[in-house]
């Protein structure tokens, strides 16, 4: 029926599984290819799924079958498996309540030689408990995978059909548990037990009754015949501890008293081949092992003596259940809450109080700190923090030196890690368009969003404060936008329907002898303001320039006929004059650069030159027109987003954050916009690419992007040819075809005087703009943005 | 049509926005919305309820119009002959102006006749006035609702020149859904300072696969696999999903399947499709069904 290749990509399916995987779980999961996991994530190579916590890594494309359906079906049980560990909490394991556990009072021991300084997660901990620990952790997923597939099977009956054949297959090319030393043996048969997750009474039943059956098939999907007689008492206790968990009330809790138990019942078993007298002694048996063996042709051990213990090796990994690392996970989480942490601290300007320093300390990492050091740091409360690690740097100082040494240390670990999450979890690949080969050249490009931070927002307070009367009369026109859009047009002579009241009224004048009105009809005309927009800038190294802006009776000459004549700017065709005597009278600190240079005696692209006091280089303008901007559309109640890029090279595009959509125009993002400098190139491709991302998840009925720039895109590397522009053109062209083509309105804004030349081909016919003035820009960027999104 | 007809087939024609109740509306109260409103009632205080769709309010509303009706019958306060209907709802839209809530004075042969708006008709019978989806309406109805949501409860009639002093038994109950509205769509706080509100969500699990079990006949297990589905789509309003699905649509669902439609299609018509017209948000949740339902 379905002619297409069977194999299924993972770029096909992954928002599909994504949104799989949020509603399973409800968290914001996303979909990512398994060559993007972090490294220290991948122990077991590309091929097996994990997840960090955040993203579910999976592998880039599944052929194992001969059609569509059960490939895709590989790829969903691979999803759901990773996806349960949220739902089911595996991540949640809480080390202080498993550790209440009576069982582990057999741990003392080893618990007692644990550095506390190891520690950095209630997994870390958990599997330090036990000497083996290798062991321990095979034991432990054997069991919680096997519960996480049993919530699954039961909660999803539908997807459980589709779990047996995964897991059936699954089985296939495991070693046969016969074959391996004792403990590798009663892990592999507990391992396929979990796998197939069948145990009922029949099945233990038959391990009671029917002893090994003298055939000698070893049948693979019978999971343990291969084991010898006389370990099958022990191996049923095991089975009896993990049927223990296949409960809908069990948690990962149990999960870890099941693998302790277990660890223990092997524990006491050397870990020898079969055959070797120890197997006897240890499983007090009547003693024919090793002919039995050779009856039921098991193979021998690994070729050494059998007597001797072999090193434990570790469990083979199951292919869909992938090879996720729960430490790691915690560790991640605790790092993300205390980002959040920190965030929601500084919005507020709320205080650090204990609790909450309490709370972060405990999340992040499990050590504990002796009571006096809680004490101590109890009275640290009362700081108001901006930079959490700062103010505990600080506070180390008073505190005990060996708490100190923990203190250091841990945030030390907390922002080694954090600084790994930033890098893996932000990164983000494109396409990007070869116009010498007409096609594109997939994830050419690495893009990092850099979420950028500022010291102050004194700068933008001041804009504020210079620019008022601008910002008052642009939220005067904005506001002005709100109720024209929101009535229904009345009274008027021709309409949709009539409208009763003014109809009767008609009929009573007419009656009653006086002219009737004629505007009895009315129409609708309600829009509601659903509008998201990008303002995305550009902040290549040459945004560092200073403005140098002709003198009067130069512009408006031919090279700046372009845009300002189209139909919907045609307003800006005001005479350049008239512009800046507006500017000036708002705004006197807003064109030095012409006073101090009369005449024009500077020409343009003058780098070296130096400025007079309270000149403005392009980047000053970008930042005061977004402040206007901001402010007015604070007021209009638009969605909107500001972004920076820059970079040097395919591998290194830089998107930096300066305020996104769902954040409010708050200090920080006021501190962001007064941070903003020049970088260095400029690869527009890739920058346009993710913010229609962002643009398109906001799912707003209407969309605008709004580029700011000062150039041609360019960098080292954009096309073979380094002096040609063409290329980098091309792929800016194509990038915000693609943004039309997704219903999103763009936008060029330059101040780079020759962009007529190239602008109207690549922003698509006359959807770019170039501001003759520079300084103008505040005042015109609220005009398109309005032009826009009327 | 005979009368007879009439009642066995419906197409009973009633006045406008009227409700009457030939049994007891089935409700299942999730916390204590029944005692609240009992006690909103008792103190006749105006009552808010937000919450998405179809999870419920209405049925609320209807269910105590028609219990609280019925006790003052027990009691001997209303005759069971002679019932006024207990319960007069409207749905605001955004055309929805004051005199289509008060009334107008419309042209009948050669003179102006007044005829009474919902809203009136509620104030002068003693009926439960439920505005559904409030915000909606234009802003100057929701000015008029002022002087009956608070102590005064009356209603000014000013084309007539009148004021209406509300009925004893007269309760303004209305609603709204905070999830999809904008912030230009805002309740006033004037206005939404006069009411007690009552948080209405979709029900936990449990219940709603009660709920959908009672309303449309399925059996306890498809019941509970709908619950669970209702619970999992829900979870996607974060992406893309403009609301989640509703309690209504799991029944309908469930309609589907005691009618012999097999799960996963009935389940495919009556959620994947009915929520969403993005093709991957419909395909996620149709794979969500798949999971689910063997079927």
């Amino acid at each position: 029926m379905d002619k297409s290749p069977p194999t299924v990509r993972l770029a096909e399916v992954s928002r599909l599984l994504q949104l799989y995987c949020a509603a399973a779980t409800g968290k914001p999961l996303r979909i990512r290819s398994t060559e993007e996991a972090p490294r220290e994530f991948v122990r077991e190579g590309h091929h097996l799924p994990l997840t960090d916590g955040k993203t579910i890594y999976l592998p880039n494309f599944i052929e194992k079958h001969l059609s569509r359906e059960e490939n895709f079906a590989e790829y969903k049980v691979y999803a759901a498996h990773q996806a349960g560990y949220i739902e089911f909490g595996t991540f949640e394991l809480d080390i202080d309540v498993v550790i209440d556990h009576p069982v582990f009072s057999a741990f003392e021991e080893q618990a007692a030689t644990v550095d506390p300084e190891a520690i950095v997660s209630h997994y870390d901990l958990f599997f330090m408990l036990f000497k083996e620990s290798q062991l321990a952790r095979d034991i432990f997923f054997a069991i919680e995978d096997g519960r996480v597939d049993y919530r699954l099977r039961e909660m999803y009956r539908g997807l459980a059909a589709d779990m047996e054949k995964v897991a059936r297959a699954s089985l296939e090319g495991r070693a046969v548990a016969g074959s391996l030393p004792l403990r590798e043996a009663l892990v592999e048969a507990l391992t396929r037990l979990s796998i197939t997750g069948k145990i009922d009474e029949s099945f233990l039943e038959k391990f009671m009754v029917v002893p090994m059956r003298m055939n000698s098939h070893l049948q693979r999907e019978e999971i343990d015949e291969s084991l010898p007689e006389k370990l099958l008492p022990l191996y049923r206790r095991i089975c009896g501890l993990f049927a223990r968990v296949l409960s809908h009330s069990a948690t990962v809790t149990d999960s870890a008293v099941a693998t302790a138990r277990v660890y223990l019942l092997l524990g006491s078993l050397p870990n020898v081949s079969f055959g070797s007298p120890f197997l006897d002694s240890a499983t007090r048996g009547t003693g024919h092992a090793e002919s039995e063996r050779m009856q039921h042709g098991i193979p021998a051990g690994r070729g050494v003596p059998e007597s001797e213990p072999l090193p434990y090796r570790a469990s083979q990994p199951v292919a869909f259940r992938g090879q996720t690392r729960p430490e790691l996970v915690q560790l991640e989480n605790a790092i993300e809450l205390l980002k959040e942490a920190v965030v929601t601290q500084e919005d507020s300007g709320a205080a650090l109080t204990h609790d909450l320093l309490e709370m972060l300390l405990k999340r992040v990492v499990k050590i504990k700190i002796s009571q006096m050091t809680a004490k101590e740091l109890a009275e640290t409360s009362g700081l108001f923090i901006t930079d959490l690690r700062g103010v505990l740097q600080e506070k180390i100082g008073e505190l005990s030196p060996d708490a100190r040494k923990r203190l250091a240390k841990l945030l030390d670990r907390a922002s080694v890690a954090k600084g790994k999450t930033e890098d893996s979890s932000r990164v983000f690949f494109y396409d990007e368009w070869d116009y010498l080969s007409g096609d594109y050249r997939p994830r050419w490009c690495r893009l990092r969003e850099i979420s950028l931070e500022g010291e102050s927002s004194a700068i933008v307070s001041q804009i504020q404060k210079e620019q008022a009367a601008l910002i008052a009369a642009v939220r005067r026109s904005f506001q002005r936008i709100r109720p024209e859009m929101l009535r229904k047009v009345k009274r008027l002579r021709s309409g949709e329907e009539i409208e009763l009241n003014d109809a009767i009224e008609a009929v009573l004048d007419r009656r009653a002898g006086l002219t009737p009105s004629e505007r009895v009809y009315q129409k609708r005309d309600r829009r509601m303001r659903d509008v998201a927009t990008v303002f995305l800038l550009d902040l290549s190294a040459s945004t560092d320039e200073w403005i140098v802006e002709e003198p009067l009776h130069e512009s408006g000459g031919p090279r700046h006929g372009g845009a300002s004549r189209s139909a919907l700017f045609g307003y800006f065709s005001l005479d350049a004059g008239s512009e800046r005597a507006a500017m000036r009278g708002n705004t006197p600190a807003n064109s030095p650069p012409n006073g101090a240079t009369p005449g024009g005696a500077v020409s343009s692209g003058a780098r070296d030159f130096s400025p007079p006091d309270r000149a403005m280089r392009v980047i000053d303008i970008e930042r005061e027109a977004l402040v206007v901007m901001a402010e007015a559309l604070e007021s209009l109640g638009d969605m909107y987003a500001i972004y920076g890029f820059s970079g040097y090279g395919r591998e290194n595009v830089e998107f930096f954050v300066i305020k996104d959509f769902s954040e409010k125009f708050s200090e920080r993002a006021r501190r962001r916009i007064g941070a903003i400098k020049p970088q260095k190139s400029t690869r527009m491709g890739p920058a346009i690419r993710h913010a229609m991302q962002k643009l398109v998840a906001t799912d707003c009925r209407l969309k605008a992007l709004i580029l700011l720039s000062d150039g041609y895109p360019q960098d080292y590397d954009y096309g073979p040819d380094r002096t040609s522009r063409d290329y980098g053109l091309h792929d800016t062209t194509v990038a915000l075809r693609e943004a039309r083509k997704k219903k999103v309105h763009t936008f060029c804004v330059t101040v780079d005087q020759a962009g007529n030349d190239y602008l109207r081909a690549m922003c698509g016919g006359e959807n770019y703009l170039v501001v003759k003035r520079p300084s103008a820009l505040p005042k015109i960027l609220p005009r398109v943005y309005r032009g826009l999104t009327i | 049509m005979a009368e007879k007809d009439v009642e066995k087939f419906g197409g009973v024609e009633r006045f406008f926005e009227e409700h009457f109740f030939a049994e007891e509306p089935y409700y299942l109260p999730i916390r204590d919305e029944v005692e609240i409103f009992r006690a909103a009632f008792l103190m006749r205080l105006p009552l808010l309820l937000k919450g998405p769709t179809g999870c419920g309010k209405t049925r609320f509303v209807e269910y105590m119009a028609y219990t609280l009706q019925q006790e003052r019958i027990r009691q001997g306060h209303e005759s069971q002959d002679e019932v006024s209907s207990p319960l007069i709802t409207v749905a605001c839209h955004e055309d929805l102006s004051a005199s289509d809530l008060v009334g107008r004075y419309l042209l009948k042969g050669e003179e102006t006749v007044w005829i009474d708006g919902p809203l009136t008709r509620a104030v002068k019978v003693g009926a439960i006035c439920y505005l559904d989806e409030i915000v909606e309406a234009r802003k100057d109805t929701t000015v008029l609702i002022h002087p009956l949501a608070d102590y005064r409860r009356i209603l000014p009639v000013e084309k007539k020149g009148q004021m209406i002093q509300a009925h004893e038994n007269f309760l303004l109950v209305i609603s709204y859904n905070p999830g999809y509205q904008s912030s230009l769509k805002n309740l006033k706080h004037s206005t939404r300072q006069r009411f007690i509100a009552i948080d209405f969500d979709y029900p936990p699990r449990e219940a709603e696969a009660r709920i959908i079990a009672h309303e449309s006949g399925v059996d306890a297990r498809a019941s509970e696999e709908l619950a669970l589905l209702g619970e999992k789509v829900r979870r996607l309003r974060d992406h893309g999903l403009e609301e989640g699905v509703s309690t209504r649509l799991l029944i309908y669902a469930g309609k589907l399947m005691v009618s012999g439609i097999a799960s996963r299609r009935a389940c495919e018509l009556a959620v994947a499709k009915a929520i969403t017209d993005d093709h991957e948000i419909e395909r996620a949740v149709e794979e969500m069904i798949r999971s689910i339902f063997e079927k």
